[in-house]
């Protein structure tokens, strides 16, 4: 059986994958998929509420687009991504954002949609992924493992309210486990 | 006395394997399906899939290969794009021998650190060994897709995938010599 993707031999770092998220290497979340299930189609749990998913970079990189993987309903609800950094307040989980997408209409069932952003550079660390939805009536391709092993993500939410991702975080701790495929590219194409 | 001191070749230390592969466990290919590889049918006869793949030291391709299922007839192509889509090498066209791993020795190729598109081309829809998560999460792992690329183009138009395969594309490695 494959070993989660979460460990980085010491003698050379690997660089960020193309398209970075909970599910890549940087991600840790392909565990729940060794344990669980492979992610699938479905609607967005609560109206306005944020999750947010830890992600170490190794290396510097440069986020071009944030995206994320819709499920089989769209054009119902707007969908935002950001990126935040760790720890700021001192407190575990998400602090304030280092950048954040546009607020856009889902649209394009069963594939990537894309938010191109400004190029941004980031160094390595801790980071943790946002993202937002306005509805619930919006699907995403999600991975929802047992409480347990959503807990070993280490994921957290907040009720962020009609206007999106915050500029800083309030994170809580999650209750049930949510892992929506999502994330930014480090290549601007394709 | 002297001390026997163990040497390792650096694809021990590094990559911790003698190949590297599209299925390998820290792979794209491998974030979304935790499945074990078997046979899938090619996509479309002349179709390329490009997968993202990484070298973590400088090494030596010396060999490729990809698994055929049971299914007689058809060629493959198998090689290595750098991220901008241009070939650094490829097989040429293969004949696919059913239900076998099938290598090719090809010309030693120095590989440096970094992300690469592995490629496999195909000119039937012959069965080759793969994952077949849902299109989307291959497209979320960064898979591309090319029509009308066999064999190998010197530079592929690269175009995210709407395909439910990632295949079983292998590289065997050695270490350079230091």
């Amino acid at each position: 059986m494959p070993t989660p993707g979460a460990y980085s031999p010491a003698i050379r770092q690997r660089p960020c994958s193309p398209f970075v998220g909970t599910f890549s290497y940087e991600g840790y979340h392909s565990e729940p998929i060794h344990n669980a299930t492979a992610p699938a189609s479905a609607a967005y749990p609560t109206t306005n509420q944020a999750y947010y998913h830890p992600i170490v970079i190794p290396k510097f990189t440069v986020i071009y687009r944030f995206f994320w993987l819709n499920g089989a309903t769209v054009g119902t609800n707007n969908i935002q991504v950001g990126i935040y950094n760790d720890n700021d307040a001192g407190t575990d989980g998400p602090g304030n954002a280092v950048l954040r997408g546009t607020s856009t209409l889902s649209a394009g069932a069963n594939i990537c949609q894309f938010d191109n952003v400004t190029d941004t550079a980031i160094g390595p660390g801790l980071y943790w992924l946002g993202i937002w939805c306005s509805g619930t009536t919006a699907t995403l391709f999600r991975s929802t493992p047992n409480n347990l092993h959503g807990k070993m993500t280490g994921a957290y939410t907040e009720a962020a309210g009609a206007g999106g991702l915050p500029a800083t975080a309030t994170p809580a701790q999650l209750g049930t486990p949510y892992i929506p495929v999502y994330g930014f590219t480090t290549i601007s194409a394709p | 006395m002297s001390h026997y001191v163990q040497g390792y070749p650096v694809e021990v230390i590094a990559n911790r394997q003698f190949t590297v592969s599209t299925m390998n466990s820290n792979m794209p290919g491998r974030s979304a399906n935790n499945s074990t590889p078997a046979s899938q049918a090619w996509l479309a006869a002349n179709e390329a899939i490009y997968v993202p793949i990484f070298f973590t030291d400088p090494c030596i391709v010396y060999r490729v290969g990809v698994g055929a299922g049971g299914t007689a007839g058809g060629n493959f192509d198998i090689g290595l794009y750098d991220m901008a889509g241009t070939k650094l090498q490829s097989t040429g066209t293969q004949v696919r021998t059913l239900s076998a791993f099938n290598q090719v020795d090809w010309t030693d190729l120095t590989v440096f650190p970094g992300w690469y598109y592995a490629a496999l081309s195909a000119d039937s829809t012959a069965n080759y060994s793969g994952v077949a998560p849902a299109a989307g999460l291959c497209e979320a792992a960064g898979v591309c897709k090319q029509a009308t690329a066999f064999t190998l183009p010197a530079t592929a138009t690269l175009t995210r995938t709407d395909r439910a395969l990632i295949p079983g594309i292998v590289f065997t490695v050695r270490s350079i010599a230091v």
